[in-house]
């Protein structure tokens, strides 16, 4: 209770001509490990314990200068024990590298940052900031709240605008957050501290166009990626440079464009090979092109890729969860393998996604049609096929906004159809036949009244086979439901159920009472217990939110803003109090 | 690094101390829209703005937007205006645009593709956030997420903000008119 009225409600006020604000966001969750020990069977609740999390933002703006800081805690409870009179810690909170007041608790200054208008043209900020140029192929060092990543670079940034002509200049060190906002906390780590450096500059109005350049250079820390026990300096120079052109033009012939084109070179010994390319490469190359039509009540959007060696860049900061550069993936995001999300991160790409939608009542009723093709040359990585597939993908789906209902509908079918050929010469070959891995989906949310009442359905469902893999993996179907309902007042319930047979998921459902069965091609049995949750959430005013979750949900891959991450699952109890100010 | 870092901390902490209460605070950004004009707050001086921030990936988002689009076009020659702002990163810009023509919604729509924006306004990036300002740019009113029904409030809110900007009393909510749209 003392840290919930620690944490307190956020204010803001106006001191002078500035104006200063205060949010936070708090967490506590209690953890539920079924773990036993051989002298205490009986006990399955010994590792149970509490973490508590806490991100405070402070900004203050005073006509044209900001200043903020993020501070991040973090503090595990009844994640002790004593073993022959000596404490033991369940958890090690602190990892190697950073030091803390308690073994079980952890405070952080996050997020440091100034910004001054100089005058009218000139911005600039020292501390941390973001940085992005043309698509994110070159650097696209951005907060992703989805997947909990929230990596800035903290150095020195200058926004110069002038006339048609804007630059921005950016240099300093990667800075990921150390406390992970909606993850267990383990063995935090100290900062990488990568070096970036860059520089862009766009013309716009040239008639219809905006044409820029850019550039990006790259120092990586050898503390990542593992090599912290290697002999030698972190740094050892310039490891990559990127440099980039775009070009976009609005209204040609009824068309909106942008093409952008980065070319990589790498100089790090560990940047220039890897399993596919074991003679290595020094260069790599991306290009993305987008056309938009409008004809009459169709919105056309065809985006294209040709993407090689472009993922080395990431080498380095993807042992910290995060990558420094990330282009537009195309591909359907809410993969569910890990073979699948390497798709999304495929090192040797191309293929385009071509996407209709027709406002067959504007603004209303919007049904649409995809299709998505590709052919993925990465054997690397996270794939499991020997061979090079081409990966086809047609999604239909339906936007309805009616006054009272609202529905928003699609279903897709993916395949990545392997090519048939001996993994060793790259000849076809009537032996081998790898079959193809095959998703169905379908995603479901309906809003509708019920009395005076709200309520909402969510569900979303996935089967999914497998070609054939060298360790021949089960199909496998997963499913979750949601069911929320609110009123006027601030409560509002919800229910979530969640199912997958999926053999690799590591978690366990927790409704042990409810047993389902599914059999596969091969008639084997799998026997899986749901998961279910209940939430119930008090939203006193418009920016605050207390809520609190009671269930479990499971493990499993997700991407977003095309980074993947495999995150864990729950079983606990959650109290999330947070405003926005 | 860690120089830079107390040097900010102290900077920052003394700035506070040395200002003066109480007086009013005005919010200024500017942002590029879908044509890459710069539009920034200050050229809605004197009228009710309602801020909201939204992605092409974010479902809440897209069930709001009809309702956001619907006070645009009731309360628009009322001195109200409407600046969308979407946070899709950099690399999927390209998206952003059909989605609002597919729509048809008509208000201003402008690019946080660095996120910068975002985060100094909703720093957890939740979705979608909305805040009103009031004729002298001040935030009046802030909203988290989208519940069905929300839109009621929305629209009392911005009633409020558009009577007090123009010095009349409260018009009545229209909340179950037929939008433009033809629904």
């Amino acid at each position: 209770m003392l840290l919930l009225l620690l944490a307190g409600p956020a204010w803001s006020l106006e001191v002078g001509e500035a104006s200063v604000s205060v949010t936070d966001d708090f967490k506590l969750r209690y953890y539920r490990n079924p773990t036993t020990l051989p002298d205490f069977p009986d006990n399955d609740h010994l590792f149970d314990y509490v973490e508590q999390v806490n991100r405070l933002n402070l900004q203050a703006s005073y006509e044209g200068t900001e200043v903020g800081v993020s501070v991040d805690e973090v503090a595990l409870f009844a994640a002790t024990y004593y073993l022959d009179d000596e404490l033991q810690y369940e958890h090690y909170l602190v990892g190697d590298g950073l030091s803390s007041f308690s073994p079980t608790a952890y405070v952080n200054l996050e997020k440091i940052w100034l910004t001054q208008r100089v005058n009218d043209a000139i911005d600039v900020q020292v501390g941390d900031g973001y940085l992005a140029f043309g698509r994110g192929l070159a650097v696209n060092l951005v907060k992703n709240t989805d997947i909990d990543v929230d990596t800035s670079v903290q150095g020195a940034q200058a926004r110069l605008s002038s006339g048609d002509w804007d630059a921005t200049l950016a240099t300093g060190l990667t800075n990921q957050q150390q406390v992970q906002q909606d993850n267990p906390n383990v063995a935090l780590r100290p900062n990488a501290y990568n070096m970036v450096t860059g520089a862009g500059v766009q013309r716009y109005g040239l008639g219809p166009s905006n044409v820029g350049v850019h550039g990006v250079a790259y120092s990586f820390s050898r503390e990542t990626a593992g090599l912290a026990e290697s002999v030698g300096p972190r740094y050892s120079g310039l490891d990559a440079v990127v440099g980039g052109a775009t070009l976009e033009a609005f209204g040609v012939l009824g068309l909106d464009l942008y093409g952008e084109v980065d070319i990589y070179r790498y100089m790090a010994p560990e940047l220039l090979t890897d399993l596919e390319d074991p003679d290595g490469t020094e260069t790599g190359r991306a290009f993305y092109g987008s056309v938009a039509a409008y004809p009459g009540k169709v919105t056309l959007l065809l985006e294209v890729k040709d993407y090689l060696n472009i993922e080395r860049l990431n080498i380095f900061s993807i042992q910290e969860g995060y990558e420094v550069s990330v282009g537009p993936n195309l591909e359907y995001e809410r993969v569910i393998t890990e073979d699948s999300s390497s798709a999304v991160n495929s090192n040797n790409i191309r293929g385009a996604r071509l996407r209709a939608d027709i406002a067959a009542r504007p603004g209303v009723w919007t049904p649409y049609i995809s299709m998505a093709g590709f052919r993925d040359y990465d054997l690397g990585s996270g794939h499991f096929n020997q061979t090079v597939e081409t990966i086809l993908h047609p999604v239909a789906g339906m936007d309805l906004f009616g006054d009272h209902v609202q529905s928003l509908i699609n279903f897709g079918y993916r395949a990545d159809l392997r090519d048939d050929v001996n993994p060793e010469s790259g000849e076809a070959d009537p032996d081998f036949d790898f079959g193809a891995d095959r998703l169905a989906h379908a995603d479901i949310d309906f809003r509708f009244p019920v009395g005076r009442l709200h309520a909402e359905a969510i569900l979303d469902f996935q089967k999914f086979w497998w070609g054939e893999n060298v360790i021949q993996q089960h199909d496998f179907t997963q499913a979750s439901l949601t069911l929320a309902v609110g009123g006027e007042g601030p409560f509002s319930l919800s229910l979530f159920g969640d199912y997958s047979d999926n053999p690799l998921i590591s978690t366990d459902g927790n409704l042990s009472f409810i047993t389902l069965t599914t059999t596969d091609d091969e008639g084997e049995e799998t026997e899986e217990n749901p998961y279910g949750a209940l939430e119930v959430q008090y939203k006193p005013t418009g920016s605050t939110t207390l809520r609190l979750f009671y269930g479990a949900y499971r493990a499993g891959i997700r991407c977003s803003g095309g980074q993947c991450r495999n995150l864990p699952g729950f079983d606990g109890a959650r109290l999330s109090f947070s405003t926005a100010f | 690094m860690r120089a830079l870092t107390t040097a900010l901390s102290l900077a920052l902490f003394a700035g506070l101390a040395s200002y003066s209460l109480p007086a009013d605070a005005k919010e200024s950004f500017s942002l590029r829209n879908m044509s890459n004009k710069e539009i920034s707050t200050d050229d809605y001086a004197g009228k009710v703005v309602l801020v909201n921030f939204w992605a092409t990936w974010c479902a809440p988002c897209q069930v709001e937007m009809p309702h956001i689009q619907k006070l645009y076009t009731d309360l628009n020659d009322q001195g109200f205006e409407v600046l969308s702002i979407s946070v899709d990163d950099s690399r999927s810009a390209s998206r952003v645009k059909p989605l609002i023509k597919s729509k048809g919604y008509t208000f201003e729509v402008l690019l946080d593709k660095e996120t910068e924006v975002v985060s100094r306004y909703n720093p957890q990036k939740v979705l979608p956030y909305t805040f009103i300002l009031d004729g002298d740019g001040e935030i009046v009113y802030r909203h988290t997420g989208y519940n069905p029904g929300d839109e009621e409030h929305l629209r009392e809110e911005v009633m409020k903000a558009l009577a007090a900007a123009n010095g009349a009393p409260e018009a009545a909510p229209s909340g179950d008119e037929p939008d433009a749209a033809g629904e």
